[in-house]
């Protein structure tokens, strides 16, 4: 199999932010990741917004996310959120772990934690709308069961 | 009537017989049932993970490889034993030790890993070929935590006993062990005679349960009445426990060695001290060494006396070969065979003992001492010996040549989880001491104004990165009536400045101005929330960081905003194992959103601001840009203390420098611990820091000049981060002539290309 190295995404990256900023009308060069097209700026026009995060997943995170689902999954939560663990020791920012983590904490019962990863997760998530669904519906569950039902009311909108 | 005397006495030497043997008997049922033995608790570094495409310096590799007390060989041919390796330039062939890791248990096995660039390109089985996608390696021992006693051994079970050490051990001290009652009247016989001879108590004829009843009940001193108690105790343990039982305990507790204070108890750890292997890997001369050592452990240390330890040794394999236990050509290979002693005891000091103090503190919070020190925890932390090595470099190089008496604590953490990677207490990292890092509170000096910049951002309706504030001068009054003018480091006012340029310069004025105007109670509350609430009384003061912390506490602080807003209880513990396997505690991450993401992401944004171009622009100097590293510059009244805390994509440093006795030492937060800081981060791996968008955060084009929001054609219009809501809705159409012409020009750029996220505040928001 082969990996893409982390030296090759960063020149991937580089060589993105260098086509970037090639283009027209760049204003005061902002190698600028997340414009939101709502800002109606001439660059959001011009510039390609690039997807923030839309990375694929360096193989051995792919393996200890595989590797705690069928921990998960055979009834070995602990086990799970353990192996998850080491994943965010190698890449922190992956917003499908920390989802996992909220995921395990709200089958645990521990639903302020649940909250708390899936809010996480959701600050990571900006390039994956479906990812960020299912943490709102985490968070929703969540502030349900703690009896807070009208934010989870509007949890839950969010996550449709 | 001479009869009945007779049988009274007897009757009565009876009873005593009997009455001094049920004591015993009960004694040694007591000793059985509880604990045998008092084992140290073990403290290991974070076992380390090998994969394709890792970040791993060859050098430093190697160096841990070295701390887990793994030997070099000279190739892969070589490696006839676990805990080996062989280097060439970069391939690793490895012959991995067999280790339980609580929720893993491997067994030893061999592999071959390439490096390339710093980076690892394959991971192999060495025997089969086949790629691994991880391996996980036995840990380094970061320290041992010793019982009273200073005993320290490593169980074994008689299953993980290799036979002919069992059956050797019986040849040479016991030949009778599985056929006496625990006295072998013969002997006992044999060396009376002897002594009587002699005139001397020269000769034992203890049996191998005398000599465990020995050292488990009774003193080592030599006299009548404890021979007899040891002929009693024998004679209870043997009417207890079979054989092997007795024979296992006896490997486990019988002393082989010194290391300092460290007493080396038992086979499996005098396999290791002395040869550096499993006792499962001893070689047949090793084993007959060790046998042998056990009539006279330091006259036959084979380290202090090798000539007299070879001797016994031979002799110790002679009479394996006249017993049949070592055929006569294995008798041959193994007298030729050298001494193969390792040559330091690996385990004598903690590498790290700064850390192990951080450890030690933790768990005293929960367990008392003699538990700590007896129970045999295995203890599995957080270090990474890679970072703490880099960090006690970083801090030694940097004070080499500078004044002996300027002092440091530094920690470091990782950015996702907030587990405490290394620690550094003092400027020599092997002594140990006062722990700097914990214990060394000193004012934070401008380390405090994220939180006074952040509970502004937190006020969108009032302030945003482009609000003015006045750096004019401002006169405080304080509550005993006294007037507190504070200066501006460069000793200039600068006028009305940005948020943004206020912060990245660390202008002081204008902070006090805002801190008073939100309120010290609002930045009290915001320093709580970060995880550290300055105690009372609040004074204005404090807006330019009187407030006292330790760099731990600073580190909490700066992880909640590292880690968006979450605030993260920081753990140098993992997880604590019993010795059977069963798991202790388990200190897992929790998280607890304390702060608007939107506003740590513009504070964030400000912090990577200070490195690109503010007072920690010296940064550059150690760390590409690219890292896009944010942090704040610290200095105290007088140059007293030198802070520097900052963060990358995946790690978190805190570096303090200063005096013990508080007096000047000469260095800035940019001269100091600045330095220190670059010097950590440029060795080890780290990940560009690309901030995430939250949510409620939008961009808007801004006239730098007026703050007004603009088009995005003119030329010196910069796109802003605001809370979703804080744009300026103040409107100003740029002038002809800053417009960028729309076509033909666009091909050549008018600046140098950014070179790294932060260039587009550059040169703008003067």
């Amino acid at each position: 199999m082969k990996a893409f190295s982390s030296i090759q995404w960063t020149v991937f990256i580089i060589i993105l932010f260098f086509t970037a900023s090639c283009a027209d009308h760049r204003v005061a060069s902002i190698p600028q990741t997340h414009l939101p097209p709502e800002i109606g700026s001439p660059s959001s026009n011009t510039v390609p917004a690039p997807h923030p995060r839309k990375k694929s997943r360096p193989p051995i995170l792919d393996t200890l996310i595989s590797k705690a689902r069928k921990e998960l999954n055979s009834g070995h939560p602990d086990a799970a959120f353990q192996t998850l663990e080491r994943a965010l020791n190698i890449d922190g920012q992956d917003p499908l772990v920390w989802h996992l983590m909220a995921k395990i904490r709200s089958m645990q019962g521990q639903y302020g934690q649940a909250e708390s990863l899936a809010r996480k997760s959701n600050t990571l998530s900006a390039g994956s709308p479906s990812l960020k669904k299912k943490n709102w519906r985490v968070i929703a569950n969540a502030l349900e069961k703690q009896g807070r039902s009208q934010e989870s009311n509007l949890a839950r909108q969010k996550s449709m | 009537m001479k009869k009945k005397i007779l049988i009274f006495v007897l009757m009565g030497c009876t009873a005593l017989f009997l009455g001094y043997f049920y004591k015993f008997n009960t004694v040694v049922q007591e000793r059985f049932q509880g604990r045998l033995w008092e084992l140290p608790a073990q403290i290991y570094a974070r076992p380390l993970e090998i994969y394709p495409a890792m970040h791993l310096v060859p050098d430093l590799f190697e160096k841990e490889l070295i701390l887990m007390g793994y030997r070099q060989k000279k190739d892969w041919k070589g490696l006839e034993n676990p805990g080996t390796y062989a280097r060439m330039k970069n391939t690793f062939d490895l012959f991995c030790r067999s280790f339980d890791f609580g929720d893993d248990q491997v067994d030893a096995r061999r592999i071959r890993l390439r490096i390339k660039n710093n980076q690892v390109v394959d991971v192999r089985n060495a025997k089969s070929g086949a790629g691994r996608k991880m391996v996980r390696l036995d840990p380094v021992v970061v320290g041992r935590f010793y019982p009273s006693s200073m005993e320290d051994r490593v169980l074994i079970s008689l299953a993980q006993l290799p036979p002919l050490l069992a059956k050797a051990i019986v040849a040479v001290e016991d030949r009778t062990f599985y056929t006496h009652y625990g006295i072998d009247p013969k002997s006992i016989l044999r060396a009376i005679v002897v002594n009587l001879k002699k005139k001397s108590l020269s000769q034992g004829a203890s049996t191998l349960t005398q000599q465990l009843a020995k050292n488990f009940f009774l003193t080592r001193k030599k006299s009548l009445v404890r021979k007899i108690n040891e002929v009693f105790m024998a004679g209870a343990l043997e009417l207890h426990f079979s054989k092997d039982q007795i024979l296992e305990a006896y490997m486990n507790e019988v002393y082989l060695g010194q290391d300092g204070k460290r007493a080396i108890h038992g086979f499996g750890l005098a396999a290791d001290f002395y040869f550096g292997k499993a006792l499962a890997d001893l070689a047949p001369q090793e084993m007959a060494l060790l046998v042998g050592m056990l009539k006279g452990p330091s006259r036959y240390n084979p380290r202090a006396h090798p000539v007299r330890a070879k001797e016994r040794r031979d002799l110790v394999l002679n009479l394996m070969a006249a017993q049949k236990l070592l055929s006569p050509s294995s008798l041959k290979r193994a007298l030729s065979a050298p001494l193969d002693v390792v040559e330091k005891p690996r385990l004598r000091h903690s590498p790290f003992p700064y850390y192990l103090d951080l450890v030690k503190r933790q768990l005293l919070k929960e367990y008392n001492e003699a538990d700590l020190r007896a129970m045999g925890l295995r203890i599995f932390t957080t270090l990474d010996p890679q970072v703490q090595l880099a960090a006690e470099q970083a801090v030694a190089g940097f004070l080499e040549k500078r004044d002996k008496r300027i002092q440091t604590g530094l920690v470091v953490t990782s950015r996702a989880s907030n587990e405490i990677q290394a620690l550094v207490g003092g400027r020599v990292s092997g002594k140990g001491g006062f722990n700097r890092a914990l214990d060394a509170r000193r004012p934070m000096g401008s380390l405090v104004k994220p939180a006074i910049y952040f509970t502004a951002l937190d006020r969108p309706d009032m302030y945003t990165m482009v609000s003015r504030i006045s750096d004019n001068p401002i006169k405080v009054k304080n509550s005993d009536g006294t007037v507190w003018q504070p200066n501006n480091f460069d000793r200039k006012f600068h006028g009305n400045v940005t948020l943004y340029k206020a912060l990245v310069n660390s202008y002081n004025v204008c902070t006090v101005r805002l801190g008073m105007d939100l309120g010290l109670d609002a930045i009290t509350d915001t320093l709580g929330k970060m995880g550290q609430a300055p105690p009372k009384p609040w004074l204005p003061s404090m807006l330019l960081g009187s407030i006292e912390m330790s760099p731990v506490q600073v580190a909490r602080i700066y992880h909640t905003l590292a880690s968006g807003g979450f605030y993260t209880p920081a753990r140098a513990i993992r997880v604590i194992y019993t010795p059977d396997g069963e798991r202790l505690q388990r200190y897992q991450l929790t998280i607890e959103q304390r702060l608007n993401p939107g506003a740590v992401f513009l504070l964030n944004k400000i912090l990577q601001g200070v490195v690109a171009q503010g007072t920690g622009k010296s940064l550059g100097k150690w760390v590409s840009s690219d890292l896009a590293v944010a942090g704040k510059t610290g200095t105290s009244n007088g140059y007293r203390d030198s802070w520097f805390a900052g963060f990358s994509g995946s790690r978190l440093a805190v570096v303090w420098m200063g005096r013990d006795d508080n007096r000047p030492c000469g260095l800035t937060g940019a001269t100091g611990a600045l330095q220190v800081f670059g010097r950590l981060m440029s060795k080890i791996p780290n990940s560009p820091l690309v901030l995430a968008v939250p949510e409620n955060v939008e961009w808007g084009i801004i006239d730098p000049e007026t703050g007004a929001r603009t088009d995005g054609n003119c030329s010196d219009a910069v796109s802003v981060p605001f809370i979703r809501g804080s744009v300026p809705e103040r409107y100003r159409p740029c002038a002809r002539n800053s417009q960028v012409q729309e076509k033909g020009k666009t091909q050549l750029p008018q600046k140098p290309k950014p070179t790294n996220l932060m260039d587009w505040l550059k040169d703008v928001l003067k």
